[in-house]
């Protein structure tokens, strides 16, 4: 009996690992149920954290970035500084080569604001340069999400700072 | 590219200023941008999840993805997405450029080449089609080879010039001259390979499809931008006067070999080789003191390898080769003992490892094990992985608690507002609309009237009220006194007359005052409409009840799948760490065999040589005697 037992354990453990998987697949699966775990928790995070109804978003990005290169941006809503950042060099390449820099996200009340953001860096001629470039809008239902853009200027070489908003329909 | 993209998004900016006045929708490419800039921050994971929100997944976005996939060394979500994106039509709108489907191409023949299927890597990359301006041309051709080798095309001269820019032409040129040199034209492959050592240079700037299947994408550290290492360039430098050296050692030019090695860069990568190399030159040449030394380098430089150890061995073998019997068994005597303090070292660092263990704290020993077996990498690296998603684990809890609060802290709102605040706003805004209705009606009815006291207001109010009291007083005295004369007909008279002018001003005034109630009620029913609209909202709130209920099991589900995933991570960990440990007693045992198997020759020398001297020694001492 004991035998017969063991050869059904024996059969089992065989079985089970003809079911395995090899190694690098079973980590691929592993990682890929990670990936999905995170993915899962951040939309979780924007529907509880940041709702359509209160969320506004700020982003940067630049043009060909041949005009300016920024050092550091502020943001104030409606007057009180919410938001800083220092850039690196490589951040600011990521920024020149077409990334989208998400700087911002917070919730706000509905009604009427004024977003500031005030660029610091050098400009042509590796001058030192602060702008600032302002923004009302109407919070309402939909997030509000903003794009603040360094464009180049080719008309006069200069540096040309917008604020463009966004709709996520 | 992802310049290229921004032009893009630059050209829909150029639209009309009208277009754009009413917040334009948010262009496809936006996630893909945003990760991009994960990806620059080297965060591919981050970046992924950034690029798998996207809505519109666009071929171009699928690459990008299979990149990703790959920088997060996982292959086979990467040719998944890499054979789905192949087997889509190449023409029409959404098809991928062609240096894209390129690149594609190139990475999926790779991929299939790695996993043994050369058929199916040949058909791949068949299918690639180079362009005029050659991109990814050295790509091709150096898988072309690794492909089809050793049966690789040969050009007549080599190609250094057509492939001038492409990083691979190092690699591509010596593979010719090894497959020239395997044909038996050790003069033509020398040549190449002396051509292809003046030529080598820093490559230029690689691109950012490039860097991503590259896995050099950690370059990007450097603020420059993407650098060909300098640290490859010298050991592809040191690469090919090894394979120079190979020819003449095959060609019996072992002074031209030995020239080569003798000015071999110690901290080369590629040096143990070399060492080798040399002690086999001047064994053959018979240079012991020279030979000595370099023995006596490998056993220092390459402590626990097989070169070393026969190195030991060596060394004995040269002395005796000499005659120089004494100093030959003095050096087998000194190799017994270096196996003996060999074995034991390995059997002091070759204990079993634990995961703390593989980010600091290895035996040298052990570091080498790892160091020259793949298998025992890729376990110590699979480990590692695995250790950093358990690491990850208490930050995705802390986000699930942070998230299960909010859930229960909106609810408790929500069940606050259903409750109670909204039954009191309700009920607040049904009296208010009741006294709209009366006071609207009270106002219809005091319209009806010819002069009603309630629609004045003012000095008409009061001198209307004074007129209908003196009314009313008059006309209790009348009644009172009950008499008709001149008299009362005069007060009589005055009042009707003051009645009238009133009247008269009343009238005169009663259609602004009209419009002015209308106005009035109008924005009241506006004010109470208003509300109605926003206690409507609140109570349709009500339903996020529900939502916030799901938002809730969906927590509990994720904080289920978390810890389920903990245990099967810690599970698999500890599989991959046993193996590792399994794997590296096999490899102790292996070399203590080894070890006792040199030794065993070591000794047999050993008694050789006293075998030799003995005679001698026995001599001598009769003399002495």
């Amino acid at each position: 009996m004991k035998v017969l037992v063991c050869i059904a354990l024996l059969f089992a453990s065989l079985l089970a690992r003809a079911d395995q998987l090899p190694v690098a697949t079973e980590l691929e699966q592993l990682k890929q149920q990670v990936i999905q775990l995170n993915r899962e928790l951040f939309l979780l995070e924007e529907e509880l954290l940041f709702p359509p109804q209160t969320q506004l978003a700020v982003f940067v990005s630049a043009d060909a970035g041949q005009f300016f290169q920024l050092d550091s941006v502020q943001l104030l809503l409606n007057d009180t500084p919410v938001e800083s950042h220092l850039y690196t060099a490589q951040q600011w390449d990521a920024i020149k080569r077409g990334a989208i820099q998400p700087l911002y996200k917070g919730n706000i009340k509905a009604g009427e604001h004024h977003l500031t953001a005030v660029f610091v860096g050098k400009g042509p001629d590796n001058r030192d340069y602060r702008r600032a470039v302002s923004h009302t809008f109407t919070k309402a239902e939909d997030a509000v999400l903003l794009e603040l853009q360094i464009n180049d200027r080719s008309s006069d070489y200069q540096p040309d700072f917008v604020v463009k908003p966004w709709s996520n329909d | 590219m992802v310049q290229r993209l921004s032009r893009a998004l630059l050209l829909t900016l150029l639209l009309p200023s009208s277009l754009l006045a009413a917040s334009p929708v948010i262009p496809d490419n936006w996630h893909y941008r945003q990760a991009a800039w994960a990806f620059y921050l080297q965060q591919p994971e981050q970046a992924l999840e950034t690029l798998q929100l996207a809505k519109a997944q666009d071929p171009r976005t699928a690459l990008l993805e299979a990149g990703l996939y790959l920088q997060l060394a996982m292959p086979q979500h990467a040719a998944v997405i890499l054979q789905h994106l192949l087997n889509q039509d190449d023409v029409g709108d959404n098809a991928l450029p062609r240096t894209l489907r390129n690149v594609a191409l190139l990475q999926f023949a790779r991929y299939q080449l790695e996993l043994g299927n050369k058929a199916l890597a040949q058909r791949y990359l068949a299918q690639v089609q180079i362009g005029a301006d050659g991109q990814w041309l050295g790509e091709q051709q150096l898988l072309s080879q690794l492909i089809y080798w050793p049966d690789i095309s040969l050009p007549e001269t080599p190609p250094i010039r057509a492939l001038a820019g492409q990083s691979e032409m190092p690699y591509i040129v010596s593979n010719q001259a090894l497959a020239l040199a395997r044909a038996g034209q050790s003069d033509v492959a020398l040549n190449w390979l002396n051509q292809l050592q003046q030529q080598l240079r820093v490559p230029e700037q690689r691109g950012f499809w490039a860097l991503l299947f590259s896995g050099q994408w950690r370059s990007l550290r450097a603020p420059a931008g993407f650098i060909y290492p300098a640290a490859e360039k010298a050991a592809l430098s040191d690469y090919v006067t090894l394979l120079k050296a190979q020819l003449h050692i095959d060609r019996q030019e072992l002074a031209d070999a030995e020239a080569l090695l003798a000015s071999f860069p110690l901290d080369s990568v590629l040096s143990d080789t070399a060492l080798g190399l040399y002690s086999h030159i001047l064994t053959e040449q018979r240079h012991i003191p020279s030979l000595l030394a370099v023995l006596q380098q490998q056993i220092k430089q390459q402590p626990f390898s097989l070169t070393a150890w026969q190195g030991a061995t060596r060394l004995g073998e040269q002395l005796e080769r000499q005659a120089n019997f004494s100093d030959a068994l003095a050096a087998y005597q000194w190799a017994e003992q270096y196996y003996q303090q060999q074995s034991s070292l390995i059997n002091q660092q070759a204990r079993p490892l634990q995961v703390s263990q593989l980010q600091q704290g290895l035996s040298d020993w052990q570091q080498l094990q790892l160091t020259e077996h793949n298998d025992l990498y890729r376990l110590s690296q699979d480990i590692l992985t695995v250790e950093q998603q358990l690491a990850a684990a208490p930050v995705r809890q802390q986000r699930l608690q942070r998230l299960t609060q909010v859930v229960q802290f909106k609810l408790g709102q929500q069940q606050q507002l259903l409750s109670s605040r909204l039954p009191q706003l309700t009920g607040l805004a049904a009296t208010l609309k009741q006294r709209y209705d009366d006071l609207r009606r009270q106002i219809a009815d005091a319209e009806q009237q010819p002069l009603a006291l309630s629609l004045t207001d003012g000095d008409t109010y009061q001198q209307l009220r004074r007129v209908e009291q003196a009314g009313q007083r008059f006309a209790s005295i009348e009644n009172a006194l009950n008499s008709d004369n001149n008299y009362d007909n005069n007060y009589a008279q005055r009042l009707a007359r003051l009645r009238g002018l009133l009247h008269w001003h009343y009238s005169d005034n009663s259609a602004q005052g009209r419009y002015q109630r209308r106005q009035q009620l109008a924005a009241i029913s506006s004010a109470l409409q208003t509300a109605e609209q926003q206690l409507a909202q609140l109570a349709a709130q009500g339903s996020s009840t529900e939502r916030l209920k799901a938002q809730q099991q969906r927590l509990a589900q994720l904080s289920a799948s978390q810890q389920q995933l903990n245990l099967t991570l810690l599970s698999q960990q500890q599989q991959l760490l046993a193996q590792l440990n399994q794997q590296l007693q096999q490899q102790r045992k292996a070399q203590l065999a080894r070890l006792t198997e040199l030794q065993r020759h070591n000794k047999q020398s050993m008694a050789r040589m006293m075998e030799r001297l003995l005679p001698a020694a026995l001599t001598q001492a009769e003399v002495s005697r």
